[in-house]
């Protein structure tokens, strides 16, 4: 067994811990800091798979950016982590037979199937920033700058959700 | 080096996407607009350059052209004409209903840009040909659709809103995640390329791969969300009941018509070449479409309140409308396009017509309908021949676009043998027996009540009068000439399969 694997099964069981900790446990605060785990596993994914850009990103925006934002969030609400209240699970047993059911499923078609096998399409030195650049600006310019649109709408609508309703 | 080929010359997909670049300029102009001149005068020319994108970029789209493969990204093809016409045309019948409605809150900038972004995000979620791009613009719709349907900041809207939110987050991380398997079988995210490698090939090679299968359905699933489709329907009634009238009524339409342009646009590229898993494929189409619709119909039935009973039978029209995508051929798809249409009007006309009862009467139930038919006989009328042709009836054009899809569907069965589409078939029609029963409660409340409620008078302006008529007599129209619409809706899906 290569360091390689071992290296993605470590980061594949941060993420997975990671995110069912996010998921169950009852103090949001908590929550927030298991997400660290999860969005640093993620982060060793892609820098194994050899995706620079995204690894950077990644850690740039989840953990430098989102993260931040959940915790001031949480201290800006001008509540303490315990008059919060603790969040419950609900529906554990219609949830639990449908998580699993559809876990089995996914385990058995990937064990059915011949592989993916579509290789990288993106090729080998795409996966550098500045074959990701070039994409952007060249076959995905519409997508690009329609992006653009999206955050305009999204910034204008949440300014209107969060304005007080005029006296 | 500025001349380097791999920019790409987009003049010449401005002027097939003229529409939507009318949109994208009318957005910012909206913001600025806002600032300059008097305060008071805001709300007014936000909504006056609204109207006048969307009349201006439904008028282009009429004769902008079709054909041709312009970019990977986007398809200017039939299918994105006819359902940006329709998402643009909703969108003029919403904003003119939001307008008249007491309800809106006066923060007609914000709508309007939201309106705006919503209808541009549907008319591209109709031309994407690549998953990406298919993500960006169902994520805008999506993502308008959720500040829109919270527009009025009530108790209600805020459920709303929060239901959408959490349906919407669910349901576009499975469909995320079918998205990155295809992109694996086929290392590219195009549907389909006359040059380079496409998941229509991937299709192809995948054969009946499980794991291919699997990812189609994934992607179905945020699919199945927008088009308010079992098991993703359980938002339906509850956004339909909060939101603002108009935006349900945009929600039910050009959502969920996005949706299906969509589905055909993906099911085309993997079933196209009579790929091996596409059977197994409409099989769960068809199981869905037949779940849906009866799920819809049989929940309408206790249904008291006007804006959620619609909501129910929006997605027993889903269903319906999925069991001509389960048929997966061009026929198929001119026998959605010819309902997809008639359902606009239909649907656009009972929402108005809710919507003005509800500024009467401040309420949305059916009882609110007692004695209209004789407070206002013209009103009742067209909202009886909106909810006649809703359940399939003749001489309406629902009718017509019911027959055409169940003929196709039993034409399929007939053909291939499949005793499942033919039941499938069978279910459907007992569902437009269903369907009566709940669309007559309408109409007992506004002909057959106690004699205290005919009396008054209800008021409504000329404009809701010619909005009101503008949607049903294509209804009964349609219903006569439904030859010419099926012309064209066969001219239009020519060339997806």
């Amino acid at each position: 067994m290569g360091i390689e694997v071992i290296l993605f099964w470590l980061f594949a069981a941060m993420s997975v811990a990671g995110g069912l900790m996010a998921v169950l446990l009852p103090r949001i605060v908590h929550a927030v800091f298991s997400l660290l785990l999860c969005f640093l596993g993620v982060t060793g994914i892609y820098a194994l798979a050899g995706a620079d850009f995204l690894a950077i990103t990644q850690l740039v925006v989840y953990v430098g950016g989102i993260l931040v934002l959940l915790a001031f969030g949480i201290l800006l609400t001008g509540r303490t982590a315990a008059s919060l209240g603790k969040s419950e699970v609900r529906n554990r047993w219609i949830g639990l037979p449908i998580g699993l059911a559809i876990f089995f499923g996914l385990i058995v078609a990937l064990d059915k199937s011949r592989g993916l096998g579509g290789g990288g399409g993106a090729g080998e030195a795409e996966g550098t920033t500045e074959g990701l650049g070039r994409l952007l600006l060249g076959d995905y310019i519409i997508g690009f700058e329609f992006a653009s649109i999206l955050l305009l709408v999204a910034l204008i609508g949440a300014a209107y959700m969060v304005r007080r309703a005029k006296a | 080096m500025l001349a380097e080929t791999w920019i790409p010359d987009l003049s010449a997909l401005f002027s097939h996407f003229m529409a939507e670049s009318i949109l994208v300029i009318a957005i910012p102009v909206i913001v600025v607009a806002d600032l300059l001149g008097k305060p008071e005068g805001r709300d007014r020319r936000a909504h006056s350059v609204a109207l006048v994108a969307l009349v201006t970029a439904f008028l282009v789209a009429l004769f902008q052209p079709t054909g041709a493969h312009l970019t990977a990204l986007l398809r200017a093809d039939g299918l994105a004409k006819i359902f940006r016409l329709l998402a643009l045309g909703t969108g003029i019948v919403a904003a003119i209903s939001a307008l008249r409605s007491r309800d809106l809150p006066r923060a007609h900038t914000e709508f309007f840009v939201l309106l705006l972004g919503a209808v541009l995000g549907a008319c591209l979620t109709a031309a994407a040909n690549d998953l990406a791009m298919l993500y960006l613009s169902i994520e805008t719709l999506s993502i308008c659709g959720y500040l829109l349907a919270g527009f009025k900041k009530d108790e209600k809207g805020a459920e709303a809103a929060m239901k959408y939110v959490l349906f919407g987050a669910i349901s576009s991380g499975l469909m995320l995640y079918g998205m990155s398997l295809l992109y694996g079988f086929a290392g590219t995210a195009v549907l389909t390329s006359a040059t380079g490698p496409s998941i229509a090939d991937a299709a192809m090679r995948a054969g009946g791969d499980p794991l291919f299968v699997v990812a189609v359905i994934l992607v179905f699933a945020g699919l199945a969300y927008k088009v308010a489709a079992a098991p993703f329907q359980f938002w339906c009634p509850d956004v339909y009941e909060g939101s603002p009238t108009s935006v349900a009524a945009f929600l039910a339409v050009a959502s969920k018509g996005a949706g299906f342009a969509a589905t055909l646009r993906v099911i085309a590229a993997i079933s196209g070449g009579g790929a091996a898993s596409s059977e197994t494929i409409q099989a769960f189409l068809l199981i869905a479409a037949v779940v849906t619709m009866t799920v819809g119909n049989v929940a309408a039935l206790r249904q008291t309140n006007a804006k959620r009973l619609l909501a129910y039978s929006a997605i027993a029209h889903a269903g319906t409308l999925l069991l001509g995508v389960a048929v997966t051929s061009e026929a198929g798809v001119t026998a959605v396009i010819f309902y997809m249409v008639i359902y606009l009007f239909m649907t656009l006309g009972a929402f108005y017509i809710v919507s003005l009862v509800e500024n009467e009467t401040g309420r949305a139930d059916i009882d609110s309908f007692e004695g209209l038919g004789f407070r206002a006989p013209m009103l009742a009328l067209c909202m009886g021949v909106c909810l006649i042709s809703l359940t399939g009836l003749p001489p309406t054009a629902g009718f017509l676009g019911k027959f055409f899809l169940f003929k196709e569907v039993f034409a399929y069965a007939g053909r291939e043998g499949s005793s499942l589409f033919f039941w499938g078939g069978i279910i459907g029609l007992l569902n437009s027996v269903v369907a009566l029963a709940y669309y007559t409660k309408f109409l007992r409340a506004m002909y057959l009540c106690d004699e205290d409620r005919k009396q008054g008078t209800f008021k409504f302006a000329g404009v809701d009068r010619s909005v009101v008529l503008a949607l049903t007599i294509p209804i009964l129209v349609l219903g006569i000439l439904f030859q010419s619409l099926g012309l064209i809706a066969s001219n239009l899906a020519r060339g997806l399969f």
